[in-house]
């Protein structure tokens, strides 16, 4: 949860901390009167409620990000590596997640949510609130970006044996 | 960047997705037995998917326990309300 929270702090390992402590309390209020669904989906109910509590705390012009360039992304110091990103220091991670902060917020949640965070369809539809074919639209157009952002050099040079 | 054929696009996100199953799995099976383009795609996917999950499991971000400590008397509050 905390790293899903700090990928939409962009980074911010504090103010993600402040979502995810937020989230926990809201979630086990709600759980005190909740009906058997979020059980059954508790997963994608976590993740539903940190992103509320991240939508509400930084309002809509922090969410949407439409950068079209990976060169245009390493120069702006908003994309700036996060401390984490120095900590590790590795070169690959830091571009995947300048190519992945450049997608449109819409296709870089889906994305996060079903190749970083393993959440399957129906998850990530309920905590997005979309129809699990829009999961799967978004979701292929923002691994295709991700795709084009990362350049020819990213991709393998293997073959695929059936 | 190479693309999939214009009809295998979504079958194949959906193959490394686990969730292609039935007529269009072996289909795509058969589709891939013969087409270099669409093998390199799907060898380029799983690449990206691959590379995106190494990313997360190299960030284990944790609460920090002074935060845990607030939230148990958070949760205490509520508790008591």
């Amino acid at each position: 949860m905390l790293r899903f929270a700090t990928r939409m702090a962009a980074g911010n390992a504090d103010l993600a901390s402040d979502w995810v402590q937020d989230a926990l309390i809201q979630a086990y209020r709600s759980y005190l009167k909740l009906d058997p669904e979020p059980l059954e989906y508790f997963r994608a109910w976590m993740y539903q409620i940190i992103r509320h509590v991240a939508y509400r705390a930084s309002g809509k012009d922090q969410r949407t990000q439409n950068v079209e360039d990976i060169d245009a992304v390493a120069d702006s110091s908003a994309m700036a590596p996060s401390p984490f990103d120095e900590l590790v220091g590795n070169e690959i991670d830091v571009r995947i997640r300048r190519a992945l902060q450049a997608l449109p917020e819409t296709q870089r949640m889906c994305v996060v949510l079903v190749d970083m965070e393993q959440l399957d369809y129906e998850e990530t539809s309920r905590v997005m609130g979309i129809p699990t074919g829009t999961v799967r639209s978004r979701l292929s157009r923002g691994r295709m970006k991700l795709q084009e952002l990362l350049g020819p050099n990213f991709s393998p040079h293997q073959e695929y044996h059936s | 960047m190479t693309k999939p054929c214009l009809h295998t696009g979504w079958m194949i996100h959906r193959r490394i997705d686990h969730d292609l199953r039935g007529f269009w799995s072996a289909y795509l099976e058969y589709h891939l037995s013969g087409c270099p383009r669409c093998r390199e795609a799907l060898a380029a996917l799983l690449k990206l998917k691959a590379d995106l999950q190494n990313v997360a499991n190299r960030e284990t971000p944790k609460l920090a326990p002074d935060r845990w400590a607030a939230l148990e008397a958070e949760w205490d509050k509520v508790d008591k309300d």
